[in-house]
């Protein structure tokens, strides 16, 4: 009796665990199509001519996959050139972005100095300005200086906004080096700059894919900075060049979920190739 | 070895030997380029928002763009529909982001959902707009097809001023989603693992482990994330410039737009400046509990 009933118990806790299993990779499963339908709908039209984008009931796989659109948009607009442009001008704020914050997070780790404690929190208090309160005086300069209209103005303004987070990010990478790494060369009569060369610089590698990734995606998908201080097509990012895709007359859905897919692309590439390093830096500085 | 000097004659100022050694010039370039791009504008935002502007030039000092700003019915109805968009995309990410990422604690393979579930993070705030305005645009959107067959009365869900904010928050949550799930799943790994056995031990459910133990640990972070997500809401402008330019009948003209538009349609730039400060207010006082909060948890 009392065996039958231990026996039933344990059934009864297994089912129930397996159950709960399946409900649970259902929840995760239904998000996961919440995340992905919207992006997979964009590129599943992007290859659809107007007919079937316009059919009903709408078709969630292409019957007749073609790349008219993409064509369309590289031959008839210059979102071609806008791609390049983000390209050069993503490069440079990346470039930009680690050569100003990487000196900064290793001195912040490394030193101690008067004010140490009030400039980085100077840094971290830049994360309170909402970046529409600087886009007047930032379009206002660039007009003075004569940068309105240049990559110059765009890649001094992203990097600007990316130098905070980055050099939180560095000064937290240095920290978790060892002192004892340098102090064992220093011992061997090595300067500061050859223990960079020669003992950080090879252990940077992570640091500097986090901080290149989040640079990266940021200045890439940036809009209203770009649509405020660029007015050609030879200096327009491709963000701008994928909004006006929303014409005044009428949106074109084909060429513009093309232009839209294309602009996804990079970013998704690198997101996947870099995915660690972009979590970390996410997630590192929000949680103790 | 010579000695720099700054400027001649009696107050000469003498630099140390090693100046160039001074660890503080590592900070230079970055404070340098902070200054140019971030603290001088916001300096000159201020300066605008205190005077009549014509175009870039500033006229006679005083409070009337604040008080042009504030006697406006616009902003007072502004005001309270960025208020209800950024709590209620907050509230709702913050939710099913604490549901997810425990899901995502028990789960075996946590790296491919990981992945997936962090996509709407990645895409920029203009490409999800383009895709959601395609989701909801009537005759040819995946959503606005099936919002149809459901209610086949229904005129398009960003036309309409019932559905039109709803809509735009479904959006938001959908961008802003993978953050809450990303953060909360990393502070839960955090978690003591001898915490959680004793907690088993004792013979807690599921649901208290969860409510008794893992979500008071991770407070700080969980404050984290409600705090930069509403942030994020608050200001946000591309989503309404994108999807909806602030209609229909003002029922998704949140402040962040209507400063783009003071700014960049009326070029009225000290009035968009005064209405940038009022949120730029607001954003201090929210941070300032951020940086206590996690100056307080360091410790």
């Amino acid at each position: 009796m009392t065996v039958a009933l231990v026996k039933s118990g344990r059934i009864s806790s297994r089912t129930r665990r397996r159950a709960l299993g399946v409900a649970r990779l259902a929840t995760l499963v239904l998000v996961s199509l919440f995340s992905l339908i919207p992006i997979y709908w964009t590129a599943v039209t992007s290859v659809k001519g107007v007919r079937e984008i316009f059919q009903f009931p709408p078709s969630l796989f292409p019957s007749n996959p073609g790349l008219e659109n993409f064509q369309s948009v590289l031959t008839g607009t210059g979102f071609g050139l806008n791609f390049r442009n983000s390209l050069i001008i993503t490069f440079f704020t990346v470039l930009l972005t680690l050569s100003v914050s990487l000196p900064a997070g290793y001195v912040a780790s490394r030193f101690n100095f008067r004010g140490k404690r009030g400039l980085m929190f100077l840094l971290l208090a830049t994360i309170m300005i909402p970046s529409i309160i600087v886009l007047v005086p930032q379009y206002s300069l660039a007009v003075q200086f004569g940068l309105y209209n240049t990559f110059a103005a765009l890649v001094l303004i992203f990097g600007a906004a990316q130098v905070p987070v980055a050099v939180w990010l560095a000064r937290g990478f240095f920290d978790s080096i060892p002192l004892e790494l340098e102090e064992a060369a220093f011992l061997d009569g090595c300067g500061r700059m050859r223990v960079l060369w020669h003992i950080i610089r090879p252990l940077s590698g992570n640091i500097i894919a986090t901080i290149s990734i989040i640079a990266g995606i940021w200045s890439w998908g940036e809009l209203l900075v770009s649509l405020t201080l660029t007015n050609s097509d030879a200096h327009r990012p491709i963000m701008v060049g994928l909004f006006f895709f929303l014409g005044e007359a009428g949106i074109e859905w084909g060429p513009l979920t093309a232009a839209a897919t294309m602009s996804l692309i990079p970013m998704i590439a690198a997101f996947v190739f870099l995915r660690r390093q972009f979590v970390s830096g996410m997630t590192s500085g929000t949680i103790k | 070895m010579t000695v720099p000097v700054l400027s001649g004659g009696r107050f000469a100022i003498r630099l140390r030997r090693n100046w160039w050694k001074l660890p503080i010039l590592g900070f230079v370039p970055a404070l340098l380029l902070l200054l140019l791009a971030t603290f001088g504008p916001i300096v000159q935002a201020l300066n605008l928002a205190f005077h009549k502007t014509k175009y870039l030039t500033t006229g006679a000092f005083g409070l009337s763009n604040f008080a042009s700003v504030l006697n406006d019915e616009q902003t007072i109805s502004g005001l309270g529909v960025t208020v209800i968009f950024a709590v209620v995309s907050t509230s709702i990410a913050v939710i099913v982001g604490l549901l997810i990422a425990s899901l995502l604690r028990s789960t075996k393979h946590p790296g491919v959902f990981e992945t997936i579930f962090l996509l709407p993070w990645i895409v920029s705030q203009l490409q999800s707009g383009l895709i959601w305005k395609f989701l909801y645009s009537p005759n040819v959107g995946l959503f606005a097809v099936v919002w149809k067959s459901l209610f086949p009365n229904a005129v398009g869900l960003l036309g309409d001023t019932r559905y039109a904010l709803s809509s735009m928050i479904l959006t938001n949550t959908w961008q802003i989603l993978p953050f809450a799930i990303i953060i909360i799943n990393a502070a839960l790994m955090t978690v003591p693992a001898d915490l959680v056995e004793a907690a088993q031990v004792d013979g807690a459910s599921a649901l208290q482990l969860h409510t008794r133990i893992l979500f008071p640990q991770i407070r700080s972070s969980i404050l984290v994330v409600v705090i930069m997500l509403s942030l994020h809401g608050f200001n946000m402008v591309q989503l309404p410039l994108i999807m909806t330019g602030g209609g229909p009948a003002g029922a998704t003209d949140l402040i962040g737009l209507q400063v783009y538009r003071d700014a960049f349609v009326s070029f009225n730039f000290g009035r968009a400046s005064a209405l940038a400060t009022l949120m730029l207010i607001v954003n201090i006082a929210f941070t300032a509990i951020y940086i206590r909060f996690l100056g307080k948890d360091s410790r």
